[in-house]
């Protein structure tokens, strides 16, 4: 009797695992099964790859495109959420009624669908020379499509919802009364803004950073089409060097570069922020 | 009718913090046990055990002198009324009374039959086809009752049923309850931490302290006998003081008091509402005693003059039903003997 | 003040443009008769749309994003329901560490995670491609689906379980009878959620379609060799797709509150 008890209460303490265990080895063995093997089986053709790659100039070239690339985006999106947010959350809720409704849109849509969108926006005949010739701001058609800047709009379109949705979210944990008794104390909006709101929301813009910077470091469509031959992020020379040079030697060393920035730079934003709770 | 025996549990969390400690504890066939305690000291794990959803690291659980420790909780007929009703929201009222039921096998026309009995008795037939979110606070109490007493159980527990209802309902509802126990005579385990609530409504209260039931019997014995400091304090002794000061000042009961400390008493009690003021020393009677003090602070209540008194023993407080005195004055409270109690 | 609101407006207006106007654009040029892609759009036809079935590429494209949304989606759901309830109800050792590796998935970029797979389970394994593909979507659905299942269970007091087991059931029971109607709806919406990401996806595809292609990746080979408002027509179809598909799971989800 008492080790039939002893066997059902041990059987009772696993139940738990066994409810994990279909999907806890499906992502162990498909996620960190094959790290583990493209570590391990190549690491030695891998070591000597990097040698050749890190240093080249295509590389280098294209991993501070992606830093640049990265880096303008976050700076734009803060650009224009932190005002709409702030404006939003303590003075309008309409404004932010109408964003949390829009920003959404964008997500439900095929991103392919929209670089082909901006494709016709930033067209030499697109939309934007269209309007622009029309009312004869410039009397040539700018060339905005398959440079920098036009994979840049096009990733601030992806990601500036991440932005505005964690800015906005941290504002939320910022009671009014502290806007109220900082403007009492004299406090004129900007002194509002720098000296309560931004170090009150910086996890916010921290955490919405982290995800544009490692979406932009993954982003493939996108800068794929936007870029044209010029502009290339790492992930399309990732591709590149699988589909058309077939060099799966660069290829890991790029692809194991784009993980390793994602982790490095998550790792760094989360420790900041902890560093800033802290304080 | 079922008695429900509790045989020394033990059961802690971290081996540090045991949350009960060899408690023990015995509940009668048909009394509405009131199981007192404060937040935190364990009121729920002993209803998780009781229950069955927790198996206690050390000791035995019997319902009617069988021992279930080991029985699932779904094969030991223990009804429950959860302080958050938790009514299954996808079910109607009806659905979710004759659950229990259903799940026994009952034919859906018997199940229906003793649900709308239930509902009956309780007042609440109308609400047979409604949902739970439809239904006020009390509404789903009764629900929650009626779902638990469908399945016939051997014990009931009630965890803290009047934590959720309106303060001025609390005590309608609290008769409503008591009722509804005698009628269905079903063996009750009612926890609460509000001690007015556990006097009014047990048959015995059982109060919890330190993982241990520091004293278990009717709100007469604990009121007039609390034998402990915890449990006079808790149930509202206004007054208690070391033996060592009280026999400092009541020469004549040195003799007494010596004895009672031997027997293991360390402090004498006394209710604000048995002591009185006067002008003068009263020592004449035998069981009267007194001392002289001081007040310094009046509060007015409802329905009795809160004096606070220094003394040379202490600072009491007497209730007194009418307002003789004023703040400063000197004052004798007059102790009559019988009053006091001993406690360890 | 008037200034600042000023200002405010007009960031208002320019951050509609940008996340609005890449969408609106492609549905207006699909109805264009010109073939070269030109705003504004000129005429009107609806040949665009006939021709984008004319493409046998796109329909099967079409096709196996259909199925393997589908496949992949009714097991990640089947997966995370389990999971989530177990991390929901029980507490035990290591239940952080596991709640990470669960969160590994979304950590890693999705191209990459194509190209190691391509690595991993095709050069390596010699798994079939279709199988591969599945499983990489499968990979990247997962954690939504455990988000949706997950929040649709903390949302029930866990007491109800206690209760359905106190009347008599057994737990398996009382889970299926009381657990699982009131999870119904997140449950609905994590599943539509997961296919239209799965749908959407792009980087996962790419390297991992052998033969054949989801829609994306026709749709992008396509657009390497033609430039017409085919796609634009395409575009349209797939928008009124989603967004509908996206809709009802919202409209599931607050239907009684969940």
């Amino acid at each position: 009797m008492e080790k039939e008890v002893r066997i059902k209460a041990s059987i009772t303490q696993l139940i738990p695992f066994f409810l994990l265990l279909p999907l806890l080895t499906l992502v162990f063995v498909l996620l960190f099964g094959s790290v583990i093997y493209v570590l391990a089986s190549s690491s030695h053709s891998i070591a000597v790859s990097m040698l050749e790659v890190l240093p080249s100039s295509y590389f280098i070239s294209a991993y501070i495109t992606t830093l640049k690339v990265g880096l303008m985006v976050v700076l734009l999106s803060a650009i224009l959420s932190y005002p709409l947010a702030v404006y939003g959350r303590f003075v309008n809720f309409k404004v932010e009624r109408l964003l949390s409704v829009v920003v959404f849109i964008p997500l439900m849509i095929n991103p392919l669908i929209r670089a082909f969108g901006w494709m016709i926006i930033l067209g030499r005949e697109g939309v934007l020379n269209s309007i622009l010739m029309y009312f004869h701001i410039i009397t040539h058609p700018l060339s905005i499509l398959y440079t920098e800047n036009a994979v840049v709009l096009g990733l601030l379109e992806l990601f500036f919802p991440f932005m505005y949705l964690s800015l906005y979210s941290s504002l939320e944990n910022i009671p009014e009364e502290y806007i109220l008794a900082a403007q009492s104390l004299g406090a004129g909006t900007l002194r509002v803004f720098l000296d309560i709101i931004l170090p009150l929301s910086i996890t916010g813009l921290a955490t919405g950073a982290s995800i544009i910077m490692a979406g932009c470091a993954a982003a493939f469509v996108t800068p794929s089409i936007l870029g044209g031959l010029k502009v290339k992020t790492l992930s399309v020379l990732l591709r590149e060097y699988v589909d058309i040079f077939l060099d799966w030697n660069v290829a890991t060393v790029i692809a194991l570069v784009i993980l390793a920035t994602t982790l490095l730079i998550i790792g760094v934003i989360n420790l900041v922020k902890k560093l800033v709770m802290r304080w | 009718m079922s008695t429900l025996e509790l045989v020394n549990i033990t059961h802690y969390y971290t081996k540090q913090n045991p949350v009960l400690r060899d408690l023990s504890l015995q509940v009668n066939r048909g009394e509405l046990l009131a199981l007192l305690g404060e937040s935190g000291s364990g009121k729920t794990t002993i209803l998780k055990i009781i229950a069955g959803f927790l198996k206690p690291q050390r000791g035995r659980v019997l319902i009617d002198g069988e021992d279930c420790t080991n029985t699932p909780p779904h094969k030991r007929g223990v009804g429950i009324v959860f302080q958050n009703y938790a009514l299954f929201p996808h079910m109607t009222v009806l659905g979710n009374i004759i659950y229990g039921l259903k799940v026994r096998g009952v034919s859906k026309f018997e199940a229906a039959k003793i649900a709308m009995d239930l509902l009956e008795r309780l007042d609440i037939r109308d609400l047979a086809d409604r949902y739970p979110s439809q239904l006020s606070g009390g509404q789903q109490q009764r629900v929650a009752i009626a779902r638990a007493l469908a399945i016939r159980p051997k014990i009931l527990l009630m965890d803290e049923p009047l934590s959720n209802i309106d303060p001025k309902l609390r005590s309608r509802v609290r008769t409503e309850i008591k009722k509804i126990q005698r009628e269905f005579e079903i063996t009750t385990i009612y926890v609460t931490h509000d001690q007015d609530d556990a006097f009014e409504i047990g048959n015995r209260i059982a109060i919890l302290h330190d993982g241990r039931i520091e004293k278990v019997d009717t709100p007469m014995n604990i009121l007039l006998n609390p034998e402990t400091s915890y449990v006079a304090s808790f149930i509202g002794y206004e007054n208690i003081m070391p033996i060592s000061r009280f026999k400092e000042h009541f020469k004549s009961l040195s003799k007494v008091l010596e004895r009672k400390a031997e027997e293991g008493y360390s402090h004498v009690g006394i209710r604000a509402i048995n002591l009185k003021l006067s002008d003068r020393e009263l020592n004449n009677e035998e069981e009267i005693i007194s001392v002289k003090g001081r007040i310094v602070l009046k509060a007015y209540r409802k329905d009795h003059v809160r004096n606070i008194v220094e003394t040379s023993i202490a600072t009491l407080e007497v209730h007194t039903p009418e307002d003789h005195f004023k703040e400063g004055d000197t004052v004798y409270i007059i102790i009559n003997k019988k009053d006091l109690v001993f406690l360890k | 003040m008037r200034l600042v609101s000023s200002f405010v407006w007009v960031l208002l207006a320019t951050t509609l443009f940008i996340l609005l106007s890449p969408i609106i654009v492609p549905l207006t040029v699909a109805f264009s008769e010109r073939e070269v892609i030109s705003f504004p759009p000129t005429g009107f036809t609806l040949k665009w749309f006939y021709n984008a079935f004319k493409f046998k590429s796109l329909v099967d494209g079409f096709k196996l994003s259909l199925y393997i949304g589908f496949a992949a989606s009714s097991i990640a759901m089947a997966l995370s329901l389990p999971a989530s309830y177990a991390l929901f109800k029980y507490s035990f050792k290591g239940k952080s560490i596991i709640e990470n590796i669960f969160l590994a998935p979304s950590l890693m970029p999705e191209i990459v995670l194509s190209y190691l797979l391509l690595i991993y389970l095709i050069a390596f394994a010699r798994f079939p491609g279709s199988l591969a593909l599945l499983l990489g979507h499968i990979l990247i659905i997962t954690p939504y689906a455990m988000r949706y299942v997950y929040a649709s269970l903390v949302n029930l007091s866990k007491e109800i379980e206690e209760a359905a087991v106190s009347l008599g059931a057994h737990p398996v029971r009382a889970f299926l009878d009381v657990v699982v109607p009131n999870v119904k709806n997140g449950l609905v919406a994590g599943f539509i959620t997961s296919f239209v990401v799965s749908f959407n996806a792009f980087s996962i595809s790419l390297f991992l379609s052998y033969g054949a292609m989801p829609l994306p990746i026709a749709m992008w080979n396509y657009l390497q060799v033609r430039y017409d408002p085919t796609i634009a027509a395409l575009s349209c179809m797939l928008i009124l797709f989603t967004v509908t598909l996206t809709i009802i799971a919202r409209r599931i989800v607050s239907l009684r509150g969940v």
